[in-house]
Protein backbone atom coordinates (compact mmCIF):
# COMPACT_ATOMS: atom_id res chain seq x y z
CA UNK A 1 0.00 0.00 0.00
CA UNK A 2 1.26 3.35 -0.76
CA UNK A 3 1.82 5.83 2.14
CA UNK A 4 0.63 8.38 0.27
CA UNK A 5 -2.59 6.70 0.33
CA UNK A 6 -3.35 6.03 3.75
CA UNK A 7 -5.76 8.90 5.10
CA UNK A 8 -6.06 9.12 9.06
CA UNK A 9 -8.89 10.91 10.50
CA UNK A 10 -8.61 11.81 13.67
CA UNK A 11 -12.05 12.66 15.73
CA UNK A 12 -11.18 15.18 18.32
CA UNK A 13 -15.15 15.61 19.82
CA UNK A 14 -15.17 14.03 23.64
CA UNK A 15 -18.37 12.90 22.36
CA UNK A 16 -16.58 10.14 20.18
CA UNK A 17 -19.08 8.59 18.13
CA UNK A 18 -22.21 10.13 18.60
CA UNK A 19 -20.38 14.04 18.01
CA UNK A 20 -21.14 15.96 14.92
CA UNK A 21 -17.33 15.65 13.96
CA UNK A 22 -17.53 11.80 13.85
CA UNK A 23 -20.90 12.41 11.10
CA UNK A 24 -18.89 14.83 9.22
CA UNK A 25 -15.47 12.96 9.32
CA UNK A 26 -16.96 9.38 8.62
CA UNK A 27 -18.58 11.13 6.01
CA UNK A 28 -15.41 12.28 3.90
CA UNK A 29 -13.58 9.22 5.08
CA UNK A 30 -16.15 7.61 2.74
CA UNK A 31 -15.86 10.03 0.14
CA UNK A 32 -12.34 9.27 -0.15
CA UNK A 33 -12.37 5.32 -0.32
CA UNK A 34 -14.62 5.43 -2.58
CA UNK A 35 -12.08 7.32 -4.34
CA UNK A 36 -9.55 4.57 -3.94
CA UNK A 37 -7.63 5.64 -0.26
CA UNK A 38 -7.76 3.53 2.49
CA UNK A 39 -8.66 5.19 5.43
CA UNK A 40 -8.82 4.63 9.76
CA UNK A 41 -10.39 6.25 12.10
CA UNK A 42 -9.32 7.34 16.09
CA UNK A 43 -10.82 8.69 18.82
CA UNK A 44 -8.21 11.03 20.37
CA UNK A 45 -10.00 11.68 23.58
CA UNK A 46 -9.68 7.41 23.75
CA UNK A 47 -6.04 7.61 23.17
CA UNK A 48 -4.43 10.95 24.96
CA UNK A 49 -5.26 9.91 28.82
CA UNK A 50 -2.67 7.01 28.32
CA UNK A 51 0.97 6.14 27.58
CA UNK A 52 -0.05 3.48 25.34
CA UNK A 53 -2.68 5.64 23.64
CA UNK A 54 -0.71 8.26 23.10
CA UNK A 55 2.33 6.00 21.76
CA UNK A 56 -1.17 4.24 19.56
CA UNK A 57 -1.56 7.82 18.28
CA UNK A 58 2.41 8.68 17.14
CA UNK A 59 2.37 5.25 15.21
CA UNK A 60 -0.70 6.15 13.47
CA UNK A 61 0.16 9.50 12.47
CA UNK A 62 3.48 8.63 11.44
CA UNK A 63 1.66 5.62 8.93
CA UNK A 64 -0.96 8.39 7.40
CA UNK A 65 -0.19 10.31 4.12
CA UNK A 66 -2.91 12.40 5.06
CA UNK A 67 -4.51 13.62 8.56
CA UNK A 68 -7.96 14.98 8.72
CA UNK A 69 -8.76 16.28 11.89
CA UNK A 70 -12.60 16.57 12.91
CA UNK A 71 -13.12 18.57 16.17
CA UNK A 72 -15.71 20.93 17.63
CA UNK A 73 -15.21 23.92 18.73
CA UNK A 74 -14.73 25.06 22.52
CA UNK A 75 -14.43 28.14 24.39
CA UNK A 76 -13.60 29.74 20.78
CA UNK A 77 -11.03 27.25 20.37
CA UNK A 78 -9.51 23.69 20.37
CA UNK A 79 -10.59 21.54 22.82
CA UNK A 80 -8.35 20.73 25.32
CA UNK A 81 -8.08 17.09 24.86
CA UNK A 82 -7.30 17.83 20.72
CA UNK A 83 -4.30 20.53 21.93
CA UNK A 84 -2.84 17.75 24.06
CA UNK A 85 -2.60 15.73 21.16
CA UNK A 86 -1.21 18.19 18.68
CA UNK A 87 1.12 19.29 21.64
CA UNK A 88 2.30 15.23 22.06
CA UNK A 89 2.79 14.91 18.01
CA UNK A 90 4.49 18.57 18.18
CA UNK A 91 7.09 17.14 20.70
CA UNK A 92 7.48 13.79 18.99
CA UNK A 93 8.23 14.98 15.37
CA UNK A 94 10.50 17.73 16.91
CA UNK A 95 13.12 14.85 17.52
CA UNK A 96 12.88 13.72 13.98
CA UNK A 97 15.24 14.56 11.00
CA UNK A 98 13.54 13.29 8.25
CA UNK A 99 10.25 14.47 8.63
CA UNK A 100 8.17 13.31 5.03
CA UNK A 101 5.33 15.90 4.30
CA UNK A 102 2.42 14.73 5.12
CA UNK A 103 -1.00 16.29 4.01
CA UNK A 104 -2.80 18.08 6.90
CA UNK A 105 -6.53 19.31 6.76
CA UNK A 106 -9.36 19.72 9.24
CA UNK A 107 -13.47 19.95 9.57
CA UNK A 108 -14.40 21.79 12.60
CA UNK A 109 -17.46 23.00 13.90
CA UNK A 110 -19.21 25.24 16.55
CA UNK A 111 -22.42 25.40 18.51
CA UNK A 112 -23.28 29.16 17.21
CA UNK A 113 -24.70 29.45 13.60
CA UNK A 114 -21.53 31.80 12.22
CA UNK A 115 -18.71 30.00 11.05
CA UNK A 116 -16.41 33.19 11.77
CA UNK A 117 -16.26 31.97 15.62
CA UNK A 118 -14.17 28.96 13.94
CA UNK A 119 -11.28 31.61 12.56
CA UNK A 120 -9.32 31.83 15.70
CA UNK A 121 -9.14 27.75 15.95
CA UNK A 122 -8.55 27.18 12.04
CA UNK A 123 -5.25 29.83 12.72
CA UNK A 124 -4.26 27.38 15.10
CA UNK A 125 -3.82 24.73 13.17
CA UNK A 126 -2.59 26.10 10.69
CA UNK A 127 0.31 27.14 12.49
CA UNK A 128 0.76 23.83 14.06
CA UNK A 129 0.73 22.14 10.55
CA UNK A 130 3.19 24.50 10.17
CA UNK A 131 5.30 23.81 13.11
CA UNK A 132 5.53 19.89 12.98
CA UNK A 133 6.24 20.21 9.00
CA UNK A 134 2.86 19.00 7.35
CA UNK A 135 1.44 20.44 4.45
CA UNK A 136 -1.38 22.45 5.22
CA UNK A 137 -4.64 21.69 2.78
CA UNK A 138 -7.24 23.61 3.93
CA UNK A 139 -10.08 23.85 6.09
CA UNK A 140 -13.84 23.19 6.71
CA UNK A 141 -15.52 25.21 8.81
CA UNK A 142 -19.38 24.76 10.13
CA UNK A 143 -21.55 26.52 12.37
CA UNK A 144 -25.07 24.99 13.83
CA UNK A 145 -22.80 21.89 14.62
CA UNK A 146 -25.76 21.18 17.08
CA UNK A 147 -28.56 20.98 14.15
CA UNK A 148 -26.64 18.25 12.55
CA UNK A 149 -25.48 15.90 15.18
CA UNK A 150 -24.17 12.83 15.68
CA UNK A 151 -25.22 9.92 12.97
CA UNK A 152 -25.12 9.75 9.24
CA UNK A 153 -25.58 12.61 7.44
CA UNK A 154 -26.97 10.77 4.44
CA UNK A 155 -30.23 10.27 6.58
CA UNK A 156 -30.60 14.06 7.02
CA UNK A 157 -29.90 14.94 2.97
CA UNK A 158 -32.29 17.34 2.86
CA UNK A 159 -31.14 20.07 5.90
CA UNK A 160 -27.60 19.28 4.93
CA UNK A 161 -27.16 18.56 1.31
CA UNK A 162 -24.88 21.90 0.94
CA UNK A 163 -22.68 19.98 3.65
CA UNK A 164 -22.53 17.09 1.58
CA UNK A 165 -22.07 18.61 -1.16
CA UNK A 166 -18.82 20.78 0.53
CA UNK A 167 -17.44 17.29 1.42
CA UNK A 168 -18.20 15.58 -1.52
CA UNK A 169 -16.23 18.49 -3.33
CA UNK A 170 -13.01 18.38 -1.00
CA UNK A 171 -12.94 14.58 -0.79
CA UNK A 172 -12.28 14.96 -4.62
CA UNK A 173 -9.30 17.83 -4.19
CA UNK A 174 -8.02 15.61 -1.14
CA UNK A 175 -8.15 12.73 -3.35
CA UNK A 176 -5.98 14.24 -5.92
CA UNK A 177 -3.49 15.83 -3.30
CA UNK A 178 -5.08 19.25 -4.03
CA UNK A 179 -6.01 21.68 -1.67
CA UNK A 180 -9.52 21.70 -0.51
CA UNK A 181 -11.16 24.27 -3.00
CA UNK A 182 -13.06 27.61 -2.03
CA UNK A 183 -15.69 26.17 -3.59
CA UNK A 184 -16.16 23.32 -1.20
CA UNK A 185 -15.52 25.57 1.85
CA UNK A 186 -18.20 27.41 0.36
CA UNK A 187 -20.98 24.72 0.50
CA UNK A 188 -19.88 23.26 3.60
CA UNK A 189 -20.52 26.41 5.34
CA UNK A 190 -23.40 27.49 4.05
CA UNK A 191 -26.35 28.44 6.38
CA UNK A 192 -28.87 25.75 6.28
CA UNK A 193 -32.05 27.62 8.75
CA UNK A 194 -31.73 30.73 9.02
CA UNK A 195 -30.25 32.20 12.24
CA UNK A 196 -33.09 33.07 14.01
CA UNK A 197 -34.48 30.23 13.65
CA UNK A 198 -31.94 28.08 15.20
CA UNK A 199 -31.40 30.44 18.00
CA UNK A 200 -35.30 29.79 19.04
CA UNK A 201 -34.95 26.32 18.12
CA UNK A 202 -31.35 26.14 20.49
CA UNK A 203 -33.42 28.18 22.93
CA UNK A 204 -36.50 25.85 22.99
CA UNK A 205 -33.99 22.79 22.89
CA UNK A 206 -31.98 23.54 25.78
CA UNK A 207 -35.37 23.89 27.92
CA UNK A 208 -36.40 20.62 26.48
CA UNK A 209 -33.34 19.11 27.85
CA UNK A 210 -33.57 20.37 31.51
CA UNK A 211 -36.75 19.12 31.94
CA UNK A 212 -35.83 15.92 31.15
CA UNK A 213 -33.32 15.59 33.86
CA UNK A 214 -36.12 17.82 36.23
CA UNK A 215 -34.11 20.86 36.02
CA UNK A 216 -36.43 23.17 34.04
CA UNK A 217 -37.03 25.37 36.85
CA UNK A 218 -33.46 25.57 37.75
CA UNK A 219 -31.73 26.57 34.55
CA UNK A 220 -30.97 29.66 35.66
CA UNK A 221 -30.07 29.04 38.89
CA UNK A 222 -26.29 30.55 40.40
CA UNK A 223 -24.97 28.14 42.71
CA UNK A 224 -21.73 29.71 43.77
CA UNK A 225 -23.50 32.47 44.96
CA UNK B 1 -10.60 43.02 44.84
CA UNK B 2 -9.89 40.04 44.12
CA UNK B 3 -8.03 38.09 41.12
CA UNK B 4 -7.74 34.06 40.41
CA UNK B 5 -4.59 33.38 38.43
CA UNK B 6 -5.09 30.64 36.40
CA UNK B 7 -1.50 29.04 35.66
CA UNK B 8 -1.24 26.29 32.75
CA UNK B 9 1.99 26.35 33.16
CA UNK B 10 4.49 23.12 33.37
CA UNK B 11 6.40 22.84 36.56
CA UNK B 12 9.65 22.80 34.85
CA UNK B 13 9.36 26.47 33.16
CA UNK B 14 11.70 29.23 35.02
CA UNK B 15 10.44 31.83 32.68
CA UNK B 16 7.05 31.21 34.10
CA UNK B 17 7.89 31.38 37.33
CA UNK B 18 9.93 34.43 36.97
CA UNK B 19 6.66 35.93 35.40
CA UNK B 20 4.31 34.25 37.94
CA UNK B 21 6.52 36.39 40.36
CA UNK B 22 6.75 39.64 38.88
CA UNK B 23 3.38 39.30 38.68
CA UNK B 24 1.98 38.56 42.38
CA UNK B 25 4.24 41.63 43.41
CA UNK B 26 2.45 43.83 41.57
CA UNK B 27 -1.13 42.60 42.30
CA UNK B 28 0.38 43.09 45.87
CA UNK B 29 0.99 46.34 45.48
CA UNK B 30 -1.75 47.67 44.19
CA UNK B 31 -3.55 45.50 47.05
CA UNK B 32 -5.59 42.76 45.30
CA UNK B 33 -6.20 39.73 47.15
CA UNK B 34 -5.01 36.40 44.94
CA UNK B 35 -5.94 33.32 44.55
CA UNK B 36 -3.81 31.33 42.30
CA UNK B 37 -4.16 27.79 41.26
CA UNK B 38 -1.22 25.83 39.81
CA UNK B 39 -3.25 23.88 37.30
CA UNK B 40 -1.01 20.96 36.52
CA UNK B 41 -0.83 20.04 40.34
CA UNK B 42 -4.77 19.97 40.09
CA UNK B 43 -6.98 17.03 39.27
CA UNK B 44 -9.16 18.01 37.08
CA UNK B 45 -10.41 15.80 34.62
CA UNK B 46 -11.48 16.54 30.34
CA UNK B 47 -14.94 17.96 29.60
CA UNK B 48 -16.90 15.46 27.81
CA UNK B 49 -19.21 17.67 26.25
CA UNK B 50 -22.34 16.61 27.74
CA UNK B 51 -23.86 19.92 28.63
CA UNK B 52 -25.19 18.91 32.22
CA UNK B 53 -23.42 22.11 33.66
CA UNK B 54 -26.39 23.80 31.59
CA UNK B 55 -29.45 21.42 31.43
CA UNK B 56 -28.74 18.36 34.36
CA UNK B 57 -27.16 20.28 37.33
CA UNK B 58 -27.09 23.94 35.78
CA UNK B 59 -24.23 26.26 36.82
CA UNK B 60 -22.22 23.35 37.87
CA UNK B 61 -20.21 20.57 35.92
CA UNK B 62 -21.59 17.06 36.74
CA UNK B 63 -18.00 16.10 37.39
CA UNK B 64 -17.01 16.42 40.90
CA UNK B 65 -13.66 17.10 41.09
CA UNK B 66 -11.14 20.55 41.85
CA UNK B 67 -12.96 22.25 38.78
CA UNK B 68 -15.26 23.36 41.18
CA UNK B 69 -12.69 25.36 43.26
CA UNK B 70 -11.93 26.93 39.97
CA UNK B 71 -15.53 27.63 39.07
CA UNK B 72 -16.36 28.77 42.09
CA UNK B 73 -13.44 31.00 42.55
CA UNK B 74 -13.55 32.66 38.93
CA UNK B 75 -17.33 33.49 40.14
CA UNK B 76 -16.53 35.09 43.06
CA UNK B 77 -12.97 37.07 41.53
CA UNK B 78 -13.19 40.49 39.96
CA UNK B 79 -10.45 39.66 37.35
CA UNK B 80 -9.20 36.02 35.98
CA UNK B 81 -5.63 35.70 34.66
CA UNK B 82 -4.24 33.09 32.86
CA UNK B 83 -0.39 32.36 32.86
CA UNK B 84 0.19 29.69 29.77
CA UNK B 85 2.83 29.19 27.33
CA UNK B 86 1.55 29.71 23.90
CA UNK B 87 1.21 26.59 22.11
CA UNK B 88 0.21 27.28 18.35
CA UNK B 89 -0.51 30.85 19.32
CA UNK B 90 -3.42 29.61 21.57
CA UNK B 91 -3.31 28.15 24.96
CA UNK B 92 -1.43 24.92 26.58
CA UNK B 93 -3.82 21.90 27.12
CA UNK B 94 -3.16 22.54 30.83
CA UNK B 95 -4.91 25.86 31.13
CA UNK B 96 -7.17 24.36 28.01
CA UNK B 97 -8.89 21.55 30.49
CA UNK B 98 -9.66 24.58 33.06
CA UNK B 99 -11.68 26.45 30.43
CA UNK B 100 -13.79 23.61 28.55
CA UNK B 101 -15.11 22.84 31.89
CA UNK B 102 -16.56 26.49 33.02
CA UNK B 103 -18.83 27.28 30.51
CA UNK B 104 -21.57 26.73 33.20
CA UNK B 105 -20.61 30.51 34.13
CA UNK B 106 -22.70 31.83 31.13
CA UNK B 107 -26.48 30.17 30.35
CA UNK B 108 -26.99 27.72 27.38
CA UNK B 109 -29.46 30.13 26.01
CA UNK B 110 -28.49 32.12 22.79
CA UNK B 111 -28.58 35.88 22.95
CA UNK B 112 -26.77 38.81 20.31
CA UNK B 113 -23.54 40.41 21.14
CA UNK B 114 -22.78 43.11 18.92
CA UNK B 115 -25.01 41.20 15.76
CA UNK B 116 -23.38 37.84 16.77
CA UNK B 117 -24.96 35.23 18.51
CA UNK B 118 -22.88 34.35 22.00
CA UNK B 119 -24.88 32.82 25.50
CA UNK B 120 -26.57 34.58 28.01
CA UNK B 121 -24.68 35.56 31.32
CA UNK B 122 -26.04 33.50 34.40
CA UNK B 123 -23.63 35.63 37.09
CA UNK B 124 -24.21 39.44 37.56
CA UNK B 125 -20.84 40.00 38.39
CA UNK B 126 -18.07 40.30 35.69
CA UNK B 127 -14.70 39.32 35.64
CA UNK B 128 -11.81 41.22 33.62
CA UNK B 129 -9.90 38.75 31.92
CA UNK B 130 -5.79 39.77 31.55
CA UNK B 131 -4.27 36.68 29.82
CA UNK B 132 -0.90 36.15 29.86
CA UNK B 133 1.05 33.80 26.85
CA UNK B 134 4.59 32.67 27.17
CA UNK B 135 6.52 32.78 24.03
CA UNK B 136 10.15 31.43 22.93
CA UNK B 137 10.77 34.47 20.65
CA UNK B 138 8.81 36.76 18.69
CA UNK B 139 6.40 35.57 16.02
CA UNK B 140 3.89 37.95 14.80
CA UNK B 141 1.44 35.12 13.16
CA UNK B 142 1.20 33.52 17.06
CA UNK B 143 0.84 36.49 18.48
CA UNK B 144 -1.90 37.83 16.70
CA UNK B 145 -3.79 34.38 16.87
CA UNK B 146 -3.57 34.69 20.56
CA UNK B 147 -4.71 38.21 20.99
CA UNK B 148 -7.75 36.94 18.92
CA UNK B 149 -8.22 34.29 21.38
CA UNK B 150 -8.33 36.04 24.39
CA UNK B 151 -10.50 38.90 23.00
CA UNK B 152 -12.81 36.10 21.58
CA UNK B 153 -12.95 34.75 24.88
CA UNK B 154 -14.00 38.16 26.90
CA UNK B 155 -16.76 38.54 24.05
CA UNK B 156 -17.65 34.86 25.15
CA UNK B 157 -17.64 35.09 28.82
CA UNK B 158 -18.62 38.73 29.12
CA UNK B 159 -15.32 40.05 30.59
CA UNK B 160 -15.71 43.69 30.61
CA UNK B 161 -11.97 44.42 29.75
CA UNK B 162 -9.78 42.20 28.44
CA UNK B 163 -5.70 41.92 27.45
CA UNK B 164 -3.44 39.83 26.22
CA UNK B 165 -0.12 40.41 27.26
CA UNK B 166 2.93 38.60 25.66
CA UNK B 167 6.23 37.90 27.55
CA UNK B 168 9.16 37.10 25.50
CA UNK B 169 11.94 34.73 26.48
CA UNK B 170 14.59 36.71 28.07
CA UNK B 171 12.81 40.32 28.02
CA UNK B 172 13.28 42.41 30.56
CA UNK B 173 11.59 42.08 33.79
CA UNK B 174 10.36 46.14 34.30
CA UNK B 175 9.13 46.24 30.71
CA UNK B 176 6.60 43.42 31.57
CA UNK B 177 5.88 44.44 35.01
CA UNK B 178 4.89 48.11 33.36
CA UNK B 179 2.44 46.61 31.06
CA UNK B 180 1.19 44.22 33.76
CA UNK B 181 0.37 47.00 36.24
CA UNK B 182 -1.15 49.46 33.92
CA UNK B 183 -3.63 46.86 33.05
CA UNK B 184 -4.47 46.09 36.38
CA UNK B 185 -5.04 49.92 36.84
CA UNK B 186 -7.64 49.82 33.36
CA UNK B 187 -9.11 46.61 34.95
CA UNK B 188 -9.67 48.84 38.74
CA UNK B 189 -11.03 51.94 36.98
CA UNK B 190 -14.02 50.31 35.79
CA UNK B 191 -14.73 48.28 39.35
C1 LIG C 1 -17.02 23.13 26.67
C2 LIG C 1 -17.69 23.59 25.42
C3 LIG C 1 -17.34 24.81 24.87
C4 LIG C 1 -17.93 25.27 23.71
N1 LIG C 1 -17.56 26.48 23.19
C5 LIG C 1 -18.11 26.93 22.05
C6 LIG C 1 -17.72 28.19 21.50
O1 LIG C 1 -16.87 28.90 22.04
N2 LIG C 1 -18.34 28.60 20.37
C7 LIG C 1 -19.30 27.86 19.74
O2 LIG C 1 -19.82 28.28 18.72
N3 LIG C 1 -19.66 26.63 20.24
C8 LIG C 1 -19.09 26.17 21.36
N4 LIG C 1 -19.46 24.95 21.86
C9 LIG C 1 -20.47 24.15 21.15
C10 LIG C 1 -19.90 23.03 20.31
O3 LIG C 1 -18.91 23.50 19.43
C11 LIG C 1 -21.05 22.39 19.52
O4 LIG C 1 -21.97 21.86 20.41
C12 LIG C 1 -20.58 21.35 18.53
O5 LIG C 1 -21.62 21.09 17.62
C13 LIG C 1 -20.17 20.05 19.19
O6 LIG C 1 -19.64 19.18 18.21
P1 LIG C 1 -19.32 17.64 18.47
O7 LIG C 1 -20.66 16.93 18.48
O8 LIG C 1 -18.49 17.25 17.32
O9 LIG C 1 -18.64 17.52 19.78
C14 LIG C 1 -18.91 24.47 23.05
C15 LIG C 1 -19.28 23.24 23.60
C16 LIG C 1 -18.69 22.80 24.77
C17 LIG C 1 -19.10 21.48 25.36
Amino acid sequence: MNKNDNVLLLVGSPKGSSSTSNSLGDYLISCLEQLGLTATKEYIYKLIKKEEGQKKLLAKVEEAGMIILAFPLYVDCLPAGVIKALEFIADHRKSKRDREKQGFAIIINCGFPETQHNNTAIAICKVFSREVGFEWMGALSLGMGGAVGGGSLEERRGMVRNVIKGLDLAAQALAEGKDITDEATEFFGKKFIPISLYTKMGNMGWNKQAKKYGARKKIKDQPYL
Amino acid sequence: MKAIILDGTKSDNNESTKIFDLMLEELKKLNWEVISIVLEDKNIGYCTGCFGCWVQTPGECVIKDYEEEVVRNMVHSDLIIYLTPIMFGGYSSILKKALDRQIGRVLPYFTKVDGEVHHSKRYEKEQSLISIGLLGKHDTEKEEIFKMLVARNAINMWAPFQRAIISLKGENESGFSNNFNKALMEVEAIL
